[in-house]
């Protein structure tokens, strides 16, 4: 496999999302078996998971399509669903506040939503496994994404593990994850 | 436990609470309070058949803050009725709230004729769509009382909402009913869900505030 492979616009079978920091969000479904290893191969020693983060050399340019590129390695282009959201800067907000403000916290409710709406529970589950153990995510952005999603909790897979991982994850913060996610 | 206006004002809410005001024709309305960045402190209620609305509240309402509530979860619960303002909803007036008022999405779903909900059947479904339920359902009497009240109702709705709508409303007279003192008291509660044994002396106690403020004309 050489680098002409990634080269060329590679249609990317799963959801993808971009955030301003700079890192890419995969989703990795049932049909990403191709995909991890393309890139298991592209990157080489990089083991790529569901959650894996690499540099983003470029943003979206031309649609739905993202570019690419791990540092001394190749780059390749993959094209998003028109419908994706294609940042995640809603989840990961940029605030030096320990506090989301109310407009980042609306927009993380929204995002889980449009998530939903779009009926991409699998993608969910893997964004929510994310954030309710990801060191980056704030309690506040957690506990707003996690109560955004409860009215379809019955079709999110993993539910119950996902909220037994944030309040674990709010724990060792030493916060009252408890009351914070009662109801859930 | 409650704070009065113009002593305590409404803008002093610990960025959500829940608020009270007796009408002028004897019944109780309710609604939320909460702070919103974008515009000020709002009061969001659903005033009347397909009127929901979002707005500054008047003086005439006694208040709380929701005490079972932690500070993180009034910020999100706040972030929520944000969003809630800037859908917009159109909610009809109902007796029945059983079931799912809000879809997996989080939006209203359109009821069936006839369903619908109240000012204070509103406040327990926003929240409970985020997972905060502030009553047991369960436990709630159906009363003799509450079937007077309903057909007073009915009539009133005959003004303004259509025939069918009504119609198909006859069928849940009898429902139960939530009250607003009864709803006011399940958020002075630390514990939840509140059962309507744990709440009755509270919504008697708030009834006993309501009255020595009087009614507000609307």
């Amino acid at each position: 496999m050489d680098q002409d492979d990634f080269e060329h616009d590679w249609v990317f079978p799963h959801r993808m999302d971009v955030s301003s920091e700079g890192f890419v969000f995969f989703s990795i479904g049932e049909a990403a078996d191709r995909f991890s290893r393309w890139h298991v191969g592209l990157v080489g020693d990089r083991t790529i998971s569901a959650s894996t983060q690499m540099v983003v050399c470029g943003y979206p340019d031309a649609g739905p399509e993202v570019r690419l590129l791990v540092p001394g390695q190749y780059s390749a282009r993959a094209k998003l669903p028109a419908s994706a959201p294609t940042n995640l800067t809603w989840l990961f907000p940029e605030t030096e506040s320990e506090q989301s403000s109310q407009a980042q916290l609306v927009k993380a409710i929204a995002g889980i939503r449009q998530l939903v709406a779009s009926n991409s529970f699998d993608f969910l589950r893997q964004l929510l496994t994310y954030v309710s153990t990801a060191d980056s995510a704030k309690p506040d952005i957690m506990v707003a994404a996690l109560r955004a999603a409860n009215t379809a909790r019955r079709k999110i897979p993993g539910w119950k593990n996902i909220i037994e991982n944030a309040r674990n994850a709010l724990r060792d913060r030493n916060l009252d994850a408890d009351r914070l996610l009662k109801g859930l | 436990m409650l704070n009065r206006p113009p002593a305590q004002p409404l803008n002093a809410v610990d960025v959500i609470g829940l608020a009270i005001a007796r009408l002028s024709h004897g019944g109780n309305h309710i609604g939320v309070i909460y702070q919103s960045t974008a515009v000020g402190l709002t009061l969001a209620h659903l005033a009347w058949h397909h009127d929901l609305r979002f707005e500054r509240p008047d003086d005439k309402y006694i208040w709380l803050d929701l005490a079972p509530l932690d500070e993180m979860n009034k910020r999100v619960s706040a972030a929520f009725f944000e969003t809630l303002r800037n859908e917009h909803p159109n909610i009809p007036y109902g007796f029945d709230m059983r079931g799912e008022c809000f879809d997996e999405s989080g939006n209203f779903i359109p009821p069936p004729l006839g369903k619908g909900l109240t000012c204070a059947t509103f406040v327990l479904a926003t929240f409970r769509a985020h997972g905060h339920h502030l009553v047991d359902e369960e436990t709630w009497p159906t009363r003799a009382e509450d079937e007077i009240w309903q057909e007073q109702i009915l009539q009133l709705l005959t003004q303004s909402a259509a025939t069918e709508h009504i119609q198909a409303l006859e069928n849940d007279i009898g429902a139960k009913r939530y009250k607003p003192e009864e709803v006011a008291a399940s958020g002075i509660r630390m514990s939840t869900p509140s059962t309507f044994d744990d709440i009755k002396q509270l919504a008697d106690g708030i009834l006993r505030e309501l009255a020595e403020v009087g009614p507000w004309q609307v």
